[in-house]
């Protein structure tokens, strides 16, 4: 990290509002793929940016570590943007918006299903890996859970994925 | 070792990034989030800090409402004695009329199913009335169904009045091959038939891919009738004047059919604690999950209460000890989103218009003052020619110490001010009113 991103980390941590200020101008835009990646729609995403910056300038005094600032912002929306698809559910009829995906084609769209038919915490796993390119150490910091476990439990999500295109017979893997 | 889902996941990404970002728009969500913040210390500021460092926790009152629920042994095990049913526990546990209805045989196993192509849907019962229906059903598969979502429901039957229903129900997270929800559909007047023949249309969605049920069915027994307690008594609460009319006593649910004065110097929002109770102090209350009342024209409704139809008691009162209510003249809100200002604002400002332009408003009340208040903030809303603005949506949340309604309108090219319609308030007026039903 910058040290400059660090410092803005510590400030905002410290209670700077300017900083604060500064470090989600720094992350929105991790901040948007993610609600994006999520919720798939521009104005949730928003709104949900709006959430998740009120919830994180409520509690970023809590957050011990400055250099996991980013991945704790970033696990605020996962956590949002879930809740919010279970509410989707409850709710079906805010739901207008959610078929945007007709111009992807057939891999993203089977892609998207596999991914959904993870647990909440396998979900996360895949997105800090593969989507934020995290690396294992932070997400075990921000998963709260040892290295080790991080990587047997992503070994465990990929198998499931694999299984999860065997059995629709859509996939052309070795 | 997977390479081929790296690789995928890879170009997913790609694709995501290549995505336009709403930048500008993200910017001003950024403001508003900080915004929210700001607002909320400042208001609680002035309640002399009472609130500072309570945790901040962010509960959804719906998932709250659906984790908090607990199943009582005995009636586990009533309804895990009846075949098919066991799976449905906890969609009824909150409503002592069905507990009771299922406990004496009133639940009428259907189980009539459809199949296209990898999902089923079965009708496992229904539990029918003069007032309505509770229908349980399931949808299974051999694929999981997470994601699943009801679209509509559609219910028709020869001569059946219109209705309102309610229904969804969250997955549960280890069964994904099954959805189970209960339908809590409710005749907008009293009906009965001779063949007891319904449709019933089950709209869903899974990834994009829709599967349409139509399901006939035949509920097997005839219904039991309901009573009806003709009242017709003229009762006074802290001066307003309202009348039952009649309390109608079916297996499903309570009616209590009331009528406001209209000259009532006050509007009575919410019957909150309208109950029924017997000689031995049992107590029914407001329906918890479904609709819980039909409102009319000139003052008539109908509340619906929990039934107490199947416990016989000896004795049955009628009970109403607070009721919500307004000033007449601050019943409809006036609010000009443009300069914040709500003109006839109640003078206890429990509620507080915080912030608004054309597009939304946004009201707030501190929890604390009264941590049961859950209801919508308001119904009907028009602007100043008159014109009925459509379908604005309402978001209503909680944060530790703050309760918020958001609400939006579209189109924006209304004329200020606005009229809202109060729909519900925390001023409370008391009394004891007790009717004796027998």
């Amino acid at each position: 990290m910058e040290i400059k991103e660090k410092e803005l980390h510590v400030k905002a941590i410290a209670g700077d509002d300017e900083a604060f200020l500064a470090v989600m101008q720094l992350h929105k835009e991790s901040l948007l793929r993610t609600a994006l990646a999520f919720l798939q729609n521009e104005d949730d995403a928003i709104e949900a940016l709006q959430e998740v910056t009120y919830r994180a300038y409520k509690k970023v005094r809590t957050v011990k570590e400055p250099n996991y600032l980013k991945t704790w912002l970033i696990r605020i929306m996962m956590n949002y943007c879930q809740d919010q698809l279970k509410l989707r559910k409850r709710f079906t009829a805010n739901n207008s918006a959610l078929e945007t995906v007709s111009s992807e084609d057939i891999s993203y769209i089977e892609m998207r299903e596999a991914l959904a038919t993870l647990s909440d915490d396998e979900q996360r796993l895949i997105y800090l890996k593969y989507f934020q390119e995290s690396k294992f150490k932070d997400i075990a910091q921000s998963e709260n859970i040892p290295e080790g476990t991080v990587k047997s439990r992503l070994y465990k999500t990929m198998r499931t994925l694999r299984s999860y295109f065997e059995d629709k017979g859509g996939s052309d893997h070795v | 070792m997977y390479e081929t889902e790296e690789e995928r996941l890879k170009q997913l990404k790609e694709r995501l990034d290549q995505q336009p970002l709403p930048l500008s728009k993200a910017d001003q969500a950024i403001r508003q989030g900080v915004e929210r913040v700001r607002q909320e210390k400042r208001r609680i500021r002035k309640r002399r800090k009472r609130f500072l460092g309570s945790v901040a926790v962010i509960a959804l009152l719906l998932l709250t409402f659906i984790t908090s629920i607990r199943v009582s042994p005995v009636f586990a095990n009533v309804v895990a004695s009846i075949p098919g049913m066991e799976k449905f526990v906890e969609l009824i546990a909150m409503d002592k009329g069905l507990n009771a209805a299922i406990q004496n045989d009133y639940y009428q196993e259907i189980g009539v199913t459809q199949t296209i192509q990898d999902k089923t849907l079965t009708i496992d019962g229904v539990i029918l009335d003069e007032t309505g229906m509770n229908i349980f059903y399931t949808i299974d598969s051999e694929r999981p169904l997470t994601g699943l979502r009801v679209d509509y429901i559609n219910l028709k039957a020869e001569g059946m009045p219109e209705g309102s229903f309610s229904y969804g129900n969250m997955m549960d997270e280890e069964e994904v091959y099954t959805y189970k929800d209960r339908i809590d559909y409710q005749f907008g007047e009293l009906y009965t038939s001779q063949d007891q023949s319904f449709d019933l249309k089950v709209a869903t969605k899974l990834k994009g891919e829709e599967t349409v049920f139509t399901v006939p069915f035949t509920v097997p027994k005839q219904v039991k009738p309901s009573e009806v307690y003709t009242i017709d008594k003229e009762v006074d609460i802290a001066g307003q004047k309202f009348t039952i009319e009649k309390v109608t006593v079916s297996p499903l649910r309570v009616g209590v059919k009331i009528t406001i004065d209209s000259a009532n110097p006050m509007k009575i929002l919410q019957f909150e604690d309208m109950r029924l109770e017997d000689e031995k102090g049992e107590v029914w209350g407001s329906i918890q999950n479904g609709t819980t009342a039909f409102g009319g024209e000139d003052g008539e409704s109908t509340l619906f209460l929990q039934s107490n139809y199947f416990s016989k008691p000896e004795k049955l009162y009628l009970r109403i000890n607070k009721v919500q209510a307004l000033k007449a003249e601050e019943a409809i809100a006036e609010v000009n989103t443009e300069t914040g200002e709500w003109f006839n604002q109640p003078e206890d400002q429990k509620i507080q218009l915080v912030k608004s332009d054309k597009s939304h408003a946004e009201f707030i009340m501190v929890k604390a003052d009264h941590p049961s208040f859950q209801y919508d903030f308001a119904s009907a809303i028009s602007d100043a020619k008159g014109i009925e603005m459509h379908s604005p949506s309402v978001g209503m949340y909680s944060s530790d110490s703050i309760k918020h309604w958001d609400i939006s309108f579209s189109p924006t090219d209304y004329t200020n001010p606005l009229k809202l319609e109060i729909f519900a308030y925390p001023n409370y007026l008391e009394g004891d009113i007790k009717i004796e039903l027998k």
